[in-house]
């Protein structure tokens, strides 16, 4: 909770705009790479 | 998962360069996003939600899929000046080959279905099949097109075993350069400002 309080305090506080930026940008790019990717682990087979 | 690592061994890199050089750690702006939720929301209940992926046949699967990438490959054109959607189309462009021209799935042979999911003894019956609700259809590597670029390598590291492919490791790069946030340094830099625009 400490650690939650000091990264909102230290960072999204500080710059709430530039927050949401990183965190849309990261999203997309997590979006594109389960697009892009196809890794297979297994988790598509039912049995 | 491979994708994943990399996007979070970036991101934690990427703040880590930045505090080094005092510097606030800022991602690189990329255009047309939208695209990007076009292109994979309908991939997510296709091929990963439990009670929706069931609904959908094969065949729409495959052109779904194939129609999806080719929207990335368009976003990606459109970001394509920054370094890191180099790799990042590459790697695309690599996957989608080697689904276009092997049924529009990503191949992957039997014996690498038994050693990623031991519990599948008899894989003959697999064969030409997709494997599950995923984007792989398991083929003999005799019958995979372009062998090398299908979901051909493993990875197998803390009980964390997968299969994939040339095409998911440049991704990987692409997906680690963009979360480094480096594109800020350069446009910290006199004259480069004015000339991207920003």
């Amino acid at each position: 909770m400490n650690i939650l309080s000091k990264l909102y305090q230290n960072y999204i506080a500080q710059d709430p705009q530039g927050t949401v930026r990183i965190a849309l940008f990261t999203l997309t790019i997590v979006l594109f790479v389960i697009g892009a990717g196809a890794p297979e682990s297994g988790s598509g087979f039912n049995g | 998962m491979i994708l994943t690592y990399a996007i979070f061994v970036g991101f934690f890199v990427g703040i880590s360069i930045h505090k080094l050089f005092g510097k606030p750690y800022q991602l690189p702006k990329i255009k047309s996003i939208e695209l990007v939720f076009i292109a994979v929301l309908p991939q997510i209940v296709i091929f990963q939600l439990n009670f929706t992926r069931t609904f959908f046949s094969d065949r729409f699967a495959s052109l779904s899929l194939i129609i999806s990438q080719l929207i990335l490959v368009v976003f990606c054109f459109i970001n394509f000046k920054q370094p890191a959607f180099w790799f990042l189309t590459a790697g695309l462009i690599l996957n989608l080959i080697v689904i276009v021209t092997n049924g529009g799935f990503m191949p992957i042979s039997p014996k690498n279905v038994s050693w990623l999911i031991p519990n599948i003894t008899d894989t003959a019956g697999l064969m030409g099949k997709r494997l599950g609700f995923g984007k792989d259809i398991v083929l003999l590597e005799n019958q995979t097109k372009l062998l090398l670029l299908s979901d051909y390598f493993r990875f197998d590291f803390l009980n964390q075993k997968f299969m994939y492919s040339i095409g998911d490791v440049i991704l990987a790069i692409g997906a680690f350069w963009y979360m480094l946030g480096l594109k800020t340094e350069l446009l910290t830099m006199p004259g480069l400002m004015e000339k991207n625009n920003v």
